[in-house]
């Protein structure tokens, strides 16, 4: 490691089953601020599993537990006296397939600020619907259209949406769960350019299934794989110099 | 001599069977050949040609003749007989189909009896008739089919033309049904309707049959009944209102539990549980709502000083909307499990409580779902029968007020039409006439229903 | 760490959320709750009278059953034993057992036993031949008034007047039961007896049976007819403007109210053919016209279970499209076809509005014996004991409930039993 950067999510020991599956081994990773994460790996080696933990959306699957500490922020966000609403608002998700609400493109976007109250009045929520889009780098397509409804994008858009949606609320965190998999390469470049301009501000840990994409947009890169993690390091090293056999056989296309 | 000649076609049939497979096989041993099909479809299809048809006519002429036989006996009643007050044509046939059968009550008039003994002759000369006729048909029919018997007959495919034609006619039971009901109901109607002015019926506010002879000299006179159907349907209105008002908060809000709250196994439990309420017969219902519910409610408004009627609205709604509640909760708990779990992702990615996203979020989306099966549960409380007629009682009050005795659609075409009937009468006409009505307001509420539910799934396919 | 501001307002306003969220979690259980609760006070309602409608009061008297006096021509005949004493070699037992002299004395004492005791001895005789001309101890049922009695509904405190049993008739009542002749037991008439006016000797027999011919009937039109639509809707109709017309009237015909199907029976069945009233054979068949559409859906549901894979497979070995569907396809149905046919079953073996307009309601005590017999059904015999007053009658027409609804329960329950067993899982 070159430089320090203050890290935000700190897991020690984390472990997920399923049911009686192990689907995450024993893992510890500490990820910087304001920095761009990659989780790489072949499909079902449990990288979207382990970012799921980290806002704990797991909890909406019945059978899965976990063990292991998960800090947030600074605080054990499996601890019983946190409450995942706050969690949430702090630690954005956007998933693999664009799933705006069936209804506006402007309620889209409001949603998130109207629950947590973070508007006190119309023009308050307009200027973060605003805010928001222009974030996400939609406002242009979308300013005409804020009554329409989200489904009528296109993908890339309605992707875009969702992410518009989740910076509404300010979180400190987005996790992306293959945010490009459902889209065109035009659009994936789109959102590639957007996550870069969102690192400024925000924490981004992405799970991809692309590593071009990993070596475009990141920074740090942790490599899965059965469930463990194998290697975790700075990008240009882990494409480089491998330190692992493992690591070495999938980016030079051997597994995956 | 009916049943014999069921059993005797049968057996030609079988006969046939074996005639036409043993007939195939000789051909095929002289000729050195293989047949185009296999010898049991060529022993089939003379049976089923020699079966299938004469059956068919033999019940279809067992069905119809008395149709014809109480024609010819309308013709041959006595010219100077005066049908007089109740005793009308129909009775008259029913008394000498009766005397034929060897129920005498008193002593039947001379004509009468004679009447029933040619009537006896009828009968057996046209069963004699129609058993000849079936077993010849039966014979002719397998004895051509058999004809065909030949090594390149394509018997597979001529066997299986039968049973397609077999099977659409099976299929087109439910249209000829659906001609039946609107047959049945149309032509009494129309009937009703020349008896009574159609804008009576449909505006009137006195619904009042009991005073009625054959005839029915004018409306609403004196002494003489209307048939003004509003306060039945103000009744079925206001009794579905309060079924409702149970049944929707109750299965909407335990379908939502049952769905997104509760797990596999506490679903697993009382899911059924809930539909166990559906499967209960609706007369039990009745006897529940009449016997506990009823008393119940009045006793409860006695106590805190209001007059509850002993056959209440209330307490047959009531227990309705206890019946109706599994139809409203499966129909919801079937479009909130439709609804993505993608949205429920994102809404809870945001950090919204479980309860915002099911208001916010799921509901909306499962909106049409379930407005349909709200008005599904609707038209089940429209139609629904016993529990009026045992709980809610026959006044035909025009009351909104859910305390007082009512009466419904469906419990006084019950009441109307239950014991015997004067076909000739407006009495037992307006129950066709109510009964129209019924069946034009369900499958109106049931068209709009599936609609919803069309447009819903083109939604999420 | 410092808070950002959406930490700061999440946080302030996570209280106000969580309660809400606990209310909202609240309704869910209560409403599931509630419905629960409505089905068991529906149940109990019905089993805390329903079972004591299982049990009836009898009293045990014995009588001499000299032969001339109960079968004076000596054949041992129905008609002869009807002629006999029956009726009187009972009342002099009674007479005896409580020493009624005066009229008024009598007239109580005559009154105490059912109405039907006499028919009660001539069976006993007609079964045991042997014990003629010796004295035997014969249980009777008691009247449902002095039934009531026992049961604690006449009370001896009420005046006199106001009481359906006279002061004499309770003294003797009493009498009975300090001589140890009286005994509740499982009431016979219940099982075996027919439609009766006499609360204590009405029994489901005749409408049971009944029920089973109805089902009988619909389940020999409904099935066959049901599966055949259901197999050239789903395998061979073309899509055209008529199979839709076809598809249209199933779904409708399944939403219209079943009253409706009883006046298709009425004006049809009835009034157009001629058929009679009264018949199982009607009411099978507007049972049948009315779950139609219920096995037909569900067929269908049970044709598109089977996989395409399996029809390809025959099809490929050059069978005909019929062989395929007839060979494998329906077979495979089947488990599927019959679950929904035995839920279709149970709907019709609960209804009751249809089979009161074609006349299954009349007062019918000869038990029938084929389809084209005039009888009734349980759930109408329910609905016409539910009209009558008297307590007892309340207790059977409740027993007579819980018992359709065990038959109900067999059904769905099989259903349930044979979707797991025998629906291949693909």
């Amino acid at each position: 490691m070159t430089e320090t950067v203050e890290s935000i999510v700190n897991c020690k020991n984390v472990s997920v089953y399923y049911g009686q599956k192990k689907a995450i081994n024993n893992i510890s990773i500490d990820i910087g601020r304001r920095s761009i994460t990659a989780f790489i790996g072949p499909s079902g080696c449990g990288k979207s599993t382990f970012l799921r933990t980290i806002n704990r959306m797991n909890d909406t699957i019945d059978s899965c537990r976990i063990e292991g500490t998960v800090i947030v922020d600074g605080k054990d966000i499996y601890d019983p006296s946190i409450d995942v609403v706050p969690l949430r608002a702090k630690v954005g998700m956007v998933f693999q397939k664009p799933n705006p609400f069936p209804k506006s493109i402007y309620e889209n976007v409001a949603y998130g600020p109207r629950i947590h109250g973070l508007a006190s009045n119309k023009s308050e929520l307009d200027d973060i619907v605003e805010k928001a889009l222009k974030g996400a780098g939609l406002w242009n397509e979308a300013r005409d259209r804020l009554d329409e409804s989200g489904t009528s994008l296109s993908g890339g858009q309605q992707q875009r949406l969702c992410i518009a949606r989740t910076i509404a609320v300010e979180p400190q965190i987005i996790l992306m769960d293959e945010p490009c998999s459902a889209l065109d390469p035009i659009a994936t470049s789109n959102i590639e350019d957007l996550m870069s301009d969102l690192a400024k501000e925000y924490t981004i840990i992405i799970v991809t299934h692309s590593m071009q994409q990993a070596a475009r947009v990141s920074q740090k890169t942790a490599y899965f794989h059965l469930g463990n993690l194998i290697e975790y390091g700075d990008t240009k090293e882990i494409f480089v110099r491998p330190k692992d056999s493992q690591t070495e056989a999938y980016i030079s296309g051997k597994i995956g | 001599m009916i049943p014999a000649t069921y059993i005797v076609t049968t057996l030609i049939g079988i006969f046939l069977f074996f005639l036409g497979k043993n007939r195939i096989k000789n051909i095929c041993m002289n000729e050195n050949k293989k047949p185009h099909s296999l010898n049991i479809y060529h022993g089939l299809f003379p049976a089923i040609l020699s079966i299938v048809p004469p059956l068919i006519l033999l019940s279809l002429w067992i069905i119809c003749d008395d149709v014809i036989f109480d024609q010819m006996l309308k013709n041959r009643l006595p010219n100077n007989l005066i049908i007089e007050g109740k005793q009308t044509f129909l009775i008259l046939l029913a008394a000498i189909n009766n005397i034929a059968d060897g129920i005498i009550v008193g002593e039947p008039e001379r004509w009468m009896m004679d009447l029933a003994q040619k009537l006896i002759i009828w009968r057996g000369h046209s069963d004699s008739l129609i058993s000849i006729i079936t077993i010849i048909c039966s014979f002719a029919f397998g004895l051509y089919a058999l004809s065909f018997v030949k090594i390149d007959f394509r018997a597979r495919n001529a066997v299986e033309k039968l049973i397609m034609i077999g099977l659409i006619i099976c299929s087109l039971i439910a249209i000829i049904t659906t001609i039946g009901i609107i047959f049945s109901v149309i032509f009494e109607s129309i009937r009703f309707f020349k008896l009574v002015p159609i804008y009576e019926f449909l505006t009137g506010l006195t619904w009042n049959p009991e005073f009625e002879g054959a005839a029915r000299a004018g409306s609403g006179q004196a002494g003489l009944s209307t048939y003004g159907s509003i306060p039945l349907f103000v009744g079925t209105f206001l009794i579905s209102i309060i079924a409702l008002s149970v049944s929707v908060p109750v299965g909407l809000l335990s379908a939502v539990y049952l769905s997104e709250y509760a797990t596999k196994k506490i679903r697993g439990i009382f899911k059924p549980l809930l539909e166990i309420l559906a499967g209960v017969p609706t007369v039990v219902y009745g006897f529940f709502a009449a016997l506990t519910i009823a008393p119940f409610f009045r006793e409860t408004g006695g106590l805190i000083g209001l007059d509850v009627a002993s056959e209440s609205a209330l307490a047959a709604g009531f227990v309705m909307g206890i019946m109706i509640i599994p139809f409203v909760s499966s129909l919801s708990d079937d479009v909130i499990r439709a609804v993505p779990q993608s949205l429920r992702d994102a809404a809870l990615g945001l950090g919204s409580t479980k309860s915002e996203t099911i208001k916010k979020v799921v509901l909306p989306a499962a909106l049409p779902g379930i407005v349909a099966s709200i008005i599904l549960a609707v038209s089940r409380a429209v139609g629904e029968t016993m529990i009026v007629v045992m709980a809610a009682g026959l006044a035909a009050n025009l009351s909104l007020n859910p305390l007082d005795a009512v009466t419904t659609v469906t419990a006084q075409i019950v009441t109307i039409l239950v014991g015997d009937q004067e076909f000739e009468s407006a009495k037992t006409l307006s129950a066709f006439a109510l009964a129209l009505t019924l069946i034009i307001i369900t499958l109106i509420l049931n068209f709009f229903a599936l609609q919803i539910v069309k447009k819903y799934r083109e939604k999420y396919d | 760490m410092a808070q950002t501001r959406t930490e700061k307002i999440v946080i302030d306003g996570l209280k106000a959320r969580q309660t809400k969220e606990r209310n909202f979690k609240f309704f869910g259980i209560f409403a599931v709750a509630l419905a629960i609760a409505f089905l068991a006070i529906l149940l109990i309602s019905i089993c805390s009278k329903g079972l004591p409608g299982f049990f009836q009061y009898y009293a045990t008297f014995e009588v001499e059953l000299t032969r001339e006096r109960i079968d004076p021509r000596g054949d041992m005949s129905d008609q002869s034993l009807f002629e006999g004493e029956a009726k009187k070699i009972i009342n002099e037992a009674v007479l005896e057992f409580t020493g009624a002299k005066k009229r008024n004395e009598k007239k109580a004492a005559r009154s105490l036993l059912s109405n039907g005791s006499d028919l009660r001895l001539v069976n006993f005789v007609q079964k045991n031949t042997d014990k003629v001309n010796s004295r035997q101890k014969i249980k009777f049922a008691l009247d449902d008034d002095a039934d009531s009695f026992f049961r604690g509904y006449i009370k001896k405190q009420t005046p006199e007047k106001q009481r359906r049993l006279n002061d004499i008739e309770i003294n003797y009542l009493e009498k009975m039961n300090e001589a140890g002749i009286i005994t509740y037991e499982i009431s016979d008439y219940l099982f075996f007896g027919s439609a009766s006016r006499n609360a204590e000797m009405a029994g489901i027999k005749g409408a049971f049976i009944g029920s089973m011919l109805t089902l009988a009937v619909c389940f020999l039109i409904a099935f066959p007819l049901g599966v055949a639509t259901a197999v050239y809707l789903e395998e061979f109709a073309p899509k055209n403007k008529f199979t839709e017309l076809i598809e249209i009237n199933i779904n409708n015909l399944a939403a219209v109210p079943s009253v409706v199907f009883g006046i298709l029976g009425l004006a049809i069945f009835i009034n157009l053919f001629g058929m009679p009233r009264s018949i199982p054979l009607i009411g099978g068949l507007v049972l049948a016209l009315m779950t139609l559409p219920t096995i037909i859906i569900s067929s269908r549901a049970a044709i598109k279970a089977v996989p395409p894979s399996i029809r390809d497979g025959a099809l490929a070995i050059g069978a005909s499209k019929m062989q395929a569907t007839m060979h494998h396809v329906v077979p495979l149905a089947i488990p599927g076809m019959l679950t929904g046919t035995i839920i279709g079953m149970a709907q019709a073996l609960g209804e009751t509005a249809p089979l009161l307009m074609i006349g299954m309601v009349a007062f019918i005590v000869d038990i029938p014996g084929s389809i084209t017999d005039p009888g009734t059904v349980l759930p109408v015999q329910i609905f016409m004991w539910a009209d009558f007053a008297e307590r007892m009658f309340v207790h059977k027409t409740s027993a007579a409930i819980i018992i359709l609804l065990l038959f109900l329960m067999i059904m769905n329950g099989g259903a349930v039993w044979l979707r797991r067993k025998l629906e291949r899982r693909w």
